[in-house]
């Protein structure tokens, strides 16, 4: 199964990394939160104990959580609600291989541009915060500690826009879904990052949420609970598999596949 | 062969395809004739496996599509209403993915490719992408996805739209190499010369119900009249009357 879900990533990131303006686009969207986090380390100040300093890390994280789901954003919208309506999808299901293996290698090249997004707002994050001294030295190697539940997150936020990108009649509804869930993940993110303790107890079982927190507290103090992290990495890949599935299924309707 | 037994399917209400009945030999071309909306392209779907027949099943070289769609998938080729290119790859890799999916082995595709582009006249652009490409051209590189992993049965829906002379002359003389080859063609159409040169048995189809089989000579004879046109005409019209 998973050779056949290995051709269509492979192309599928043939294809992609041949389609600049979706490169720029996602690049931008990595790119904006350390860009405005930098600009906000000249506009105020950041060393010491003040105000800039400790907004730093709370700016970071939820940019953070935006660039997990930003960086696969415009390639999973194109690789299924796009194909289908330039009906590109058609011929591809009547090849033997079964939708899920389909729907799997399509997830496998989405999560690539997802994880890398991350990567590099994560080290561009590291850059500025480093330079405006606005982390603990401890920050880095808590990063590491993080690593499972925001490579996760990635994961997941790939797994969900193919899921919506599959459920879209076309790539117009596919790009309006997927523009809001950016705003949502925001949203959310903002709102813990404020209210941290209205996520207390529970914020390892809930995707986004948990990895705000995570994010926060680890930027902020360098201190990171493991046993949660790892919670969290779990609950969140499981939200992964879950969509999937679900996408996998739904490519068995008539309706998906002509997006009627 | 391929065998379509008492096929239905509707979409809501509407039955595009109703109690549909006809069987493809193999080293034979068989033409699925009909207007718009008849119920062509559907039919040709439910044979490939990307739609499920309400009622009524379907045999491709003895694999039921609806029931395991990945095996009768593996002996069956297909162009269906549209080429379905990806834009940013080139001639080569829009064969090479299909031929990938199909599992043949590195060296085997690789030369397979080879052959194939040379046979439709693509070498010399078979390493650009296919975004600049005339309708022709892309009508070959489909053609050479299809028929890449040498398919048992091909389906091909209205392959001539759009097409210039030569490159229908080139797809003709194809399709009748491959029949004689052993393959069992599918071919839908609703152009009567297409049609008459090409096809072995003709299957006409009309509000989604067959309304006469056979070769040329027995649908004119079946009708009473003297040209396929006659009798495409004649049938359809009494199937209209029929369901008024």
């Amino acid at each position: 199964m998973l050779r056949n879900s290995w051709i269509v990533a492979r192309k599928e990131l043939l294809d992609h990394l041949r389609d600049g303006r979706a490169l720029a686009s996602a690049a931008l969207y990595i790119l904006m939160g350390p860009l405005v986090v930098w600009l906000v380390v000249f506009a105020i100040g950041s060393g010491g104990n003040g105000a800039g300093a400790r907004i730093l890390p709370v700016m970071a994280s939820v940019f953070a959580l935006v660039a997990a789901f930003s960086g696969s954003m415009s390639m999973a919208m194109d690789m299924i609600a796009g194909e289908r309506e330039r009906r590109s999808l058609l011929p591809l299901l009547m090849n033997s291989v079964s939708r899920f293996e389909i729907i799997v290698g399509k997830w496998l090249a989405a999560s690539v541009f997802a994880v890398g997004g991350l990567l590099v707002n994560v080290l561009a994050f590291g850059a500025v915060l480093a330079f405006a001294a606005a982390t603990p030295s401890t920050a880095a190697s808590s990063l590491l500690l993080m690593a499972p539940a925001l490579v996760t997150l990635a994961l997941a936020a790939a797994a969900l826009q193919i899921l919506i990108s599959t459920l879209c009649r076309n790539l117009k509804e596919a790009n309006t879904y997927l523009s809001m869930m950016i705003f949502v993940v925001m949203g959310v993110g903002m709102w813990f990052a404020f209210r941290p303790q209205s996520a207390a107890g529970w914020w390892y079982l809930a995707p986004i949420a948990g990895q705000q927190f995570l994010l926060q507290r680890g930027l902020a103090t360098g201190e990171l609970p493991v046993l949660e992290s790892l919670i969290l990495a779990a609950t969140t890949a499981a939200s992964a598999v879950l969509a999937l599935v679900y996408a996998g299924r739904s490519m068995r309707r008539d309706a998906i596949v002509y997006g009627n | 062969m391929i065998q379509v037994r008492q096929v239905t399917k509707r979409f809501d209400a509407f039955a595009a395809v109703s109690n549909l009945s006809f069987d493809a030999d193999n080293r034979a071309i068989t033409g699925l004739l009909g207007a718009n909306g008849a119920g062509k392209t559907t039919t040709l779907r439910m044979i490939a496996g990307v739609l499920s027949p309400d009622e009524g099943a379907i045999h491709v070289g003895g694999e039921n599509p609806q029931a395991n769609a990945v095996a009768a998938q593996e002996r069956l080729g297909a162009l269906l209403d549209h080429t379905g290119l990806y834009q940013r790859l080139t001639a080569r890799e829009n064969i090479e993915y299909f031929a990938e999916l199909r599992g043949m082995p590195r060296e085997m595709r690789r030369e397979r490719i080879r052959v194939m582009l040379a046979d439709l006249g693509l070498t010399a652009v078979a390493d650009r992408a296919v975004v600049g490409f005339s309708q022709g051209e892309r009508m070959k590189v489909a053609l050479g996805r299809a028929l890449v992993h040498r398919p048992a049965h091909l389906l091909l829906d209205e392959p001539t739209n759009g097409l210039d002379v030569s490159t229908q002359r080139m797809l003709r003389g194809l399709l009748k190499a491959l029949r004689d080859s052993g393959t069992c063609i599918v071919f839908s159409s609703h152009v009567l010369g297409d049609v008459e040169d090409l096809c072995d048995r003709i299957v006409v189809i009309a509000k989604g119900s067959v309304v006469g089989e056979g070769t040329t000579e027995e649908l004119c004879r079946m009708s009473g009249t003297a040209t396929l046109e006659g009798a495409f005409l004649k049938l359809t019209e009494d199937a209209e009357k029929t369901s008024c």
